[in-house]
């Protein structure tokens, strides 16, 4: 680069030069014209082909190493990461196929991004441009680019004045913190401390602010950030009598120097001792608890790893043998409501121990708006203390009432000044009743309906596109941005004016338009099916949409004419039940729907002192005392502190007639019983399940005690270290299309016209990353809109099948592999679908289930340490590290190696790998069955439910039939996120091999292509394979014998994975379980079978795995060329 | 501006007996702390000094005090708990409207300026700058609990600092946000030296506080914090050190401190060495003389 880029002149060269488009690139990112400075990437790339666009990110990397403006540098990184991800891998087709040289990824999985790309850069220098080394190095400048935003938030809620002398504070000798007196004034030797009660209100984002409240966002362009944010009292429809701030935070003192935590609503208590185990945050479910301690000050974020006992540090904030209880309740309001429930509970305690220590002025009552903000502050570093994300609006249930929330320009002498043009944290406009009269408040109450849909999902992915989208400024996100902003006057004006039939028609607009163009996933089937039923039975009474947080599903707003929202309450929580009970098996539901009643809160956070001069007396949440009084009354009295053995006197008192507790007599006498019937009920019914789902206890038995001695688990996975694993070599591999003739297509458009073919979708796993493991049938989700409706990716296959049995004028027969977990749900979706222009769909139930255990404490600790992935950012491995920590103990309590059924029965079930799937095709008949009716069928597409391009080519088909081998493997060249085997030479024989069992975890960099798992199958050499042949499919008994015979030839791998356990209100925990698989792959092993293998394109091969790659699918054209694969109705 | 009033108040439940805490001071002569400070007083000039004590112990004091003193030294009795602001209110108008140095009778100072006392330093800033001046000490944000604090800006090239906020005992959160001033180390903050010049308006002020807030014990710094709203305040950062003998180890502290700036600094610091040389090492060794015994 010979000069700064804001100097780059253009005079010489054509403007449309490659050159000068080039420069350009440097332009747009240092420009201060909005013009210049908003034009977007694709725009920009448009005219260069591969040569200029790998000069112009080579001038876009020296730049961002030498840029100040951390903005800018950061915009360059999006630049440079899009590059590789989407305009460089389109333009180097007929590049060799490469490789991922090792040590970068070892530096990226390190996150020593820097040091990755250095590695990446100079294989793309020395060996030239591939898919892979582009993708490498698009992961590692997103990441680059990810870490250095949150770098930047965090040093600015470390710099806030007032947050500063947390993080210098290193010993508790110099804690500069005292409780306020009045907290540690009791009336007399038998009484109490007084307790401090905060209730806080939670909050609702009316506009939606098209996410431009993420710190980075609105720090990057804080004209743009601006939103509409109430304070709301919430009630459950038909549950509680009336709205009330649902966030309650209980703080005393007691007379043991501990901390004392208590969740009323995730039912959980922890006595912490040591300053370590306040730091420790996912050992327990209290986490956000201990967050909120640490960022009021109370144990301040510099002690982090200080040896202190809580005695010393409380022995000088309360006096010697005082400890702290707080106690939370959150009025049951579900997990996902979408209206920032955890971050408000957050300030909430903050506020509360910052009242106690004093950090804000009034202990009770409301705060004044400086204190506001520190808490504010403090509830941001709270959230990432804790690991947790969160918008700056999030807090706003502090603050009173209806507030324009808006990103403010820095400052000279602010922290940020020079760094990001915004601030941290925005400005709060509480709107008084002369902009927002009382009139338009009522109106605001009397139409809108807050509900629960049930869904809780995870918008941490979509946080990340839109910042990614934001800040490479794309042309149709932009415009949608602008959309968004300018309908926030709309909102805001109709909502003064007292007109919500112009509010909901402007949310919805917003909902509909610019927000789902810049992420079309915040929608979903579930939300349009809901709007749309609404529009039908309401008509023209209903009058809008809102959509609250990062993505629909969970907490939204449904607008109605004042006339029906009684009833409509009413309608709409059965019309949300019976929504859910149809598309439950499809859709990750983490409870059932609910309609709230809300109350706009005008006073914001407030506090109060019960229990003054009053004896000791029972103060605390019912629910609080149902918790403790188990582990009280199993205490021997004189073990007891004397303010304990108080309190238990006082709760007895207390549920006498008159008494405060005496509502809650039942609950408190639950508490002391054990209740068995639920258990009892579930163990009829799991031994029902196993015994209908071909169990088998021999087999388990076997597995098990082969787990426990060692014999079996993850480390015996792996090939020996001695077994030889190299590249594929030229000629290893059939290259698509090159080598696809036209006698190919020709041939094997012949066996499609002759009914020679089927489909064999594979539908019977769980989607365990698809939805974390919370056990709905992927192969249902309708999870992106094909031809204007939202298609499920059974829907997707059969549109192809479709299409090919059209263009070949031969109906072609599908069927779809299925379990215990997927066949009723995806035989009932067939009777329901339109199956016109299909040759026979068919379903092949599995015949294997296997039962989870307990994973060995070794296995996960080889899970975790020798294949453990990526390291997190440094605050997220705290979380992790403990995390771990938890599950390890868990494992270990639960018994390693146990039956797992502590879960749902189908929770406990898991199929048994997908090998198993052609063995169930042989064993169930639906094989022979067809094979009767078409005997003419010689061949299947065997293709995993993700794996959505793949379809009949009849190219592809004629290269297989052109092979005359068993098996024909499709793979594509590796990526970065390609991880867990490929295509190998292993001790020199071609053949796929999983991750799992390459012999070395680095031995995975030398193998260029990747398993998309795709087969085209030979029917009749497979069933010579097993030692069958047509006829002999009609002897289940030989079938069963040659299954198990050829099934020894395979090896058995112990997997780890992740299974959600849901509880209370939309609670759910992620818990580790080991299962064994057998895998279709290693059929390539196997000598007597023949197999070649063919690289296809990555749109073919690609597998949707994660939510969290639909947007990247979505922009690199696939969705698109997979449209164009279907016949859709 | 003349200065010759002063006044000390002990009549604090809490610091009753310490104004008879005897110390070596850093002439070698053993003395309580009441002398101590009014010798502090004297040697800025003051003529009369008045001390609010506690109800009973005049006698006690002129007998802490010496003979020699007898005549310049007003005792005023405390009556209850009325607090520290009517001290200060009962003892100023006994002496009338005009200007007084003002001392709290739980610290002790020790001048870092060989020819000045602390009292005397402030006492010459505020007969130059014509206004009300409080010392002031750089203190770190563990002790915020101790003391009140000033926040403002500094007149470029001096130790005087313009106070635009006063707060009693802040936290360090409050400190952050309001009680930075250039040229103070960072996690640091100008506390009180509890010695202050303070102008005869003050007096209607507490005066206007106490009554406001009957049955009350109104804060003295709130006082501070109105004088400043209303009129021209310094603080100053005088050269010397300030201890607190009310606090935790605090009269013991104050005696090293005075032992080490004083004539028997010698004797001090040898008996310390020689204290630090014997003390047994944990687990039972024992190390003397540079070489390990028990090993």
């Amino acid at each position: 680069m010979s000069r700064p880029p804001g100097e780059a002149s253009t005079e010489c060269r054509s403007a449309d030069s490659p050159l000068a488009t080039r420069w350009e690139l440097l332009r747009t990112i240092v420009a201060s014209d909005p013009a210049v400075r908003d034009r977007s990437l694709e725009e920009l790339c448009a005219g260069l082909d591969g040569p200029d666009l790998l000069a112009a990110a080579a001038e876009l990397d020296l730049f961002r190493r030498s840029a100040q403006n951390l903005y800018q540098r950061v915009r360059a990184l999006f630049f440079l990461a899009a590059i590789h991800r989407y305009h460089l891998p389109p333009r180097l087709e007929g590049e060799p196929v490469g490789l991922i040289p090792q040590g970068g990824f070892e530096n990226y999985a390190e996150r020593r991004f820097e040091e990755a790309i250095e590695v990446f850069l100079q294989t793309l220098r020395t060996r030239g441009p591939s898919e892979a080394v582009c993708s490498a190095l698009a992961a590692a400048y997103s990441e680059l680019a990810f870490t250095t935003l949150a770098g930047q938030v965090r040093r600015c809620v470390r710099s806030v004045p007032g947050n500063q002398w947390m993080f210098r504070m290193g010993h508790f000798l110099d804690h500069p913190l005292r409780f306020r007196r009045e907290l540690l004034q009791r009336s007399g030797d038998g009484s109490g401390f007084p307790v401090l009660v905060e209730q806080t209100p939670v909050r609702m984002d009316l506009t939606h602010s098209a996410w431009s409240d993420i710190f980075f966002l609105g720090m990057d362009y804080p004209e743009g950030a601006r939103v509409l944010n109430v304070s709301i009292d919430l009630g459950v429809f038909g549950r509680d009598p009336h709205p009330r701030p649902p966030i309650e935070v209980y703080l005393r003192v007691i007379d043991e120097p501990v901390l004392r935590l208590t969740s009323v609503d995730m039912k959980a208590q922890a006595v912490v001792r040591t300053v370590r185990e306040a730091f420790d945050f996912a050992a327990d479910y209290l986490g956000l608890i201990k967050a909120g301690v640490i960022a009021s000050g109370i144990i301040p974020p510099g002690l982090e790893g200080a040896h202190h006992t809580l005695a010393d540090v409380f022995g000088l904030l309360l006096g010697p043998g005082l400890g702290l209880e707080i106690v939370t309740k959150v009025n049951d309001i579900p997990k996902g409501s979408r209206l920032a429930v955890s971050t408000n509970l957050l300030a909430g305690i903050i506020t509360a121990c910052m009242r106690a220590t004093g950090q804000v002025t009034a202990l009770t009552g409301a705060l004044s708006e400086g204190d506001r903000r520190i808490v504010a502050a403090r509830a941001v570093l709270g959230e990432w203390q804790g690991g947790s994300g969160g918008g700056w609006q999030d807090s706003g249930g502090v603050w009173p009432g209806i507030k324009r929330i808006s990103g403010e320009l820095a400052q000279a002498g602010d922290p940020e000044f020079g760094v990001s043009r915004g601030r941290l944290l925005p400005r709060h406009h509480v709107f008084d009743t002369s902009e927002i009269p009382e009139r338009a408040r009522q109106a605001l109450r009397d139409s809108l309906i807050l509900v629960h849909g049930g869904m809780a999902q995870d918008v941490g992915p979509i946080l990340r596109m839109v910042t990614e989208k934001y800040l490479l400024r794309g042309t149709r996100e932009n415009a949608a941005r602008q959309e968004a902003i300018s309908l926030l006057a709309t909102i805001e004006q109709s909502l003064a004016a007292g007109d919500l039939k112009r509010l909901g028609e402007a949310t919805t607009r917003n909902f509909q338009g610019p927000l789902q163009a810049i992420i079309p996933w915040a929608s979903n089937h579930y939300t349009q099916t809901l709007i749309a039923r609404c529009e039908q039975e309401f008509g023209a009474q209903f009058w809008g949409f809102v959509m609250l947080g990062g993505m629909s599903g969970g907490g939204m707003g449904f607008v109605f004419d004042p006339a029906i929202r009684k009833a409509a309450q009413a309608r709409l929580q059965r019309l949300m039940t019976m929504v859910k009970q149809e598309l439950q098996d499809a859709f990750p539901f983490a409870m059932s729907p609910l309609v709230y009643d809300f109350e706009i809160n005008e006073r914001g956070t407030h506090a109060e002192l019960r229990g003054v001069g009053s004896g000791c007396r029972a103060v605390l949440p019912a629910e609080y005392y149902a918790l403790s009084l188990p582990d009280l009354v199993r205490t021997a009295t004189d073990q007891l502190s004397p303010l304990r053995r108080a309190e238990l006197q006082a709760v007895s008192t207390e549920i006498a007639p008159g008494g405060a507790l005496v509502g809650a007599r039942e609950l408190l006498l639950a508490s002391l019983l054990p209740q068995a019937a639920v258990t009892l009920a579930k163990e009829q019914s799991l031994p029902q399940l196993l015994h209908e789902n071909g169990f088998d206890s021999e087999l388990h038995e076997q597995i098990r005690s082969e787990l426990k001695s060692g014999r079996i688990g993850l480390a015996q996975n792996r090939l020996p270290i001695s077994v030889e694993i190299a590249d594929v070599e030229p000629g290893d591999v059939w290259q698509a299309p090159g080598e696809i003739t036209g006698e190919d297509r020709r041939r094997g458009e012949r066996a499609l016209a002759a009914g020679e073919v089927a489909v064999f979708t594979l539908a019977a796993g769980a989607g365990s990353r698809w939805t974390r493991g919370a056990g709905v049938v992927k192969a249902l989700h309708r999870f992106h809109r094909f031809q204007g409706r939202y298609r499920s990716f059974l829907e997707v296959h059969l549109a192809k099948t479709r299409r090919a049995s059209r263009l070949a004028d031969c109906p072609v027969p599908h069927m779809i592999a299925t379990s215990y977990l997927t066949e009723r749900p995806i035989h009932t979706a067939l009777q329901a679908a339109d199956l016109s222009g299909l040759g026979p769909v068919l379903t092949s139930p599995g015949q294997s289930v296997g039962l989870r255990m307990i994973p060995m404490v070794r296995d996960l600790r080889f899970a975790w340490e020798e294949t453990g992935g990526p390291l997190l950012d440094e605050q997220a491995e705290k979380m992790r590290a403990s995390l771990r920590g938890a599950l390890l103990g868990w494992a270990e309590a639960a018994g390693c190696g146990a039956d797992y059924t502590d879960n749902l029965p189908g929770q406990c079930l898991h199929p048994v790998g997908h090998w198993f799937e052609i063995p169930s095709l042989l064993r169930n008949g639906v094989l022979r069955r067809l094979l009767t009716q078409r005997p003419r069928l010689k061949h299947l597409l065997l293709h995993n439910i993700d794996t959505l391009g793949a379809d009949l080519d009849p190219g592809l088909l004629g290269l297989h039939l052109r092979g005359e081998s068993c098996l024909t493997f499709e793979v594509i060249p590796r990526r970065m996120e390609d991880r867990g085997g490929g295509l190998a030479r292993v001790d020199d024989r071609v053949r796929l091999i999983e991750g799992l069992a390459l012999p070395r975890e680095e031995d995975e960099f030398l193998l260029s292509y990747y398993n998309t798992l795709t087969t085209w199958i030979d029917i009749d050499r497979l069933l010579a394979v097993f030692g069958l042949d047509r006829e002999a499919l009609a002897n289940p008994s030989a079938v069963t014998a040659a299954i198990r015979r050829f099934s020894h030839h395979l090896p058995t791998y112990i997997t780890i994975k992740d299974v959600k356990r849901r509880w209370g209100h939309g609670q759910e925990d992620i818990l580790p379980v080991s299962q064994f698989e057998k895998l279709w792959g290693d059929m390539s092993a196997v000598p007597e079978v023949p197999c070649r293998f063919v690289a296809v394109a990555r749109q073919r091969g690609q597998q949707l795995k994660e939510q969290a790659q639909l947007d990247g699918w979505l922009r690199d054209g696939t969705a698109a060329w997979i449209e164009q694969l279907g016949d859709w109705t | 501006m003349k200065i010759e009033v002063g006044i000390v108040t002990a009549a604090g439940a809490r610091q009753a007996r310490l104004p008879f805490q005897r110390f070596i001071d850093l002439d070698g002569q053993e003395k309580s702390a009441l002398r101590i400070l009014a010798e502090e007083v004297f040697s800025a000039g003051i003529k009369t000094l008045y001390a609010v004590i506690g109800p009973g112990l005049t006698g006690e004091c002129q007998a802490a005090v010496g003979r020699d003193y007898a005549n310049r030294i007003v005792f005023v009795e405390q009556q209850g708990s009325a607090g520290y602001s009517a001290a200060v209110l009962q003892a100023a108008e006994l002496a009338g409207p005009q200007p007084f140095l003002h001392l709290v009778g739980d610290h002790l100072a020790i001048s870092a300026d060989p020819h000045r006392r602390c009292a005397q330093q402030l006492v010459e800033c505020a007969r130059i700058e014509k206004c009300a001046v409080s010392a002031v000490q750089a203190t770190r944000e563990g002790m915020l609990p101790y003391y009140g604090a000033v926040g403002g800006q500094r007149i470029p090239g001096t130790q005087l600092i313009e106070i635009d906020c006063i707060l009693e005992k802040p936290t360090p959160t409050q400190a952050e946000q309001q009680l930075q001033v250039p040229g103070v180390r960072t996690g640091s903050y100008l506390c009180f030296f509890g010695m202050h010049v303070l102008p005869p308006s003050l007096i209607s002020l507490l005066r206007e506080q106490i009554a406001q807030n009957p049955g009350d014990v109104p804060q003295f710094s709130d006082a501070l914090q109105e004088l400043a709203r209303r009129e021209r305040y310094l603080a100053m950062e005088v050269r010397g050190a300030r201890h607190d003998l009310g606090i935790r180890y605090g009269a013991w502290i104050t005696q090293l401190a005075l032992g080490f700036a004083g004539v028997d600094r010698e004797v001090v610091l040898s008996h310390l060495v020689e204290q630090l040389a014997n003390q047994p090492q944990p687990g039972g060794v024992e190390r003397r003389g540079g070489g390990v015994r028990g090993e």
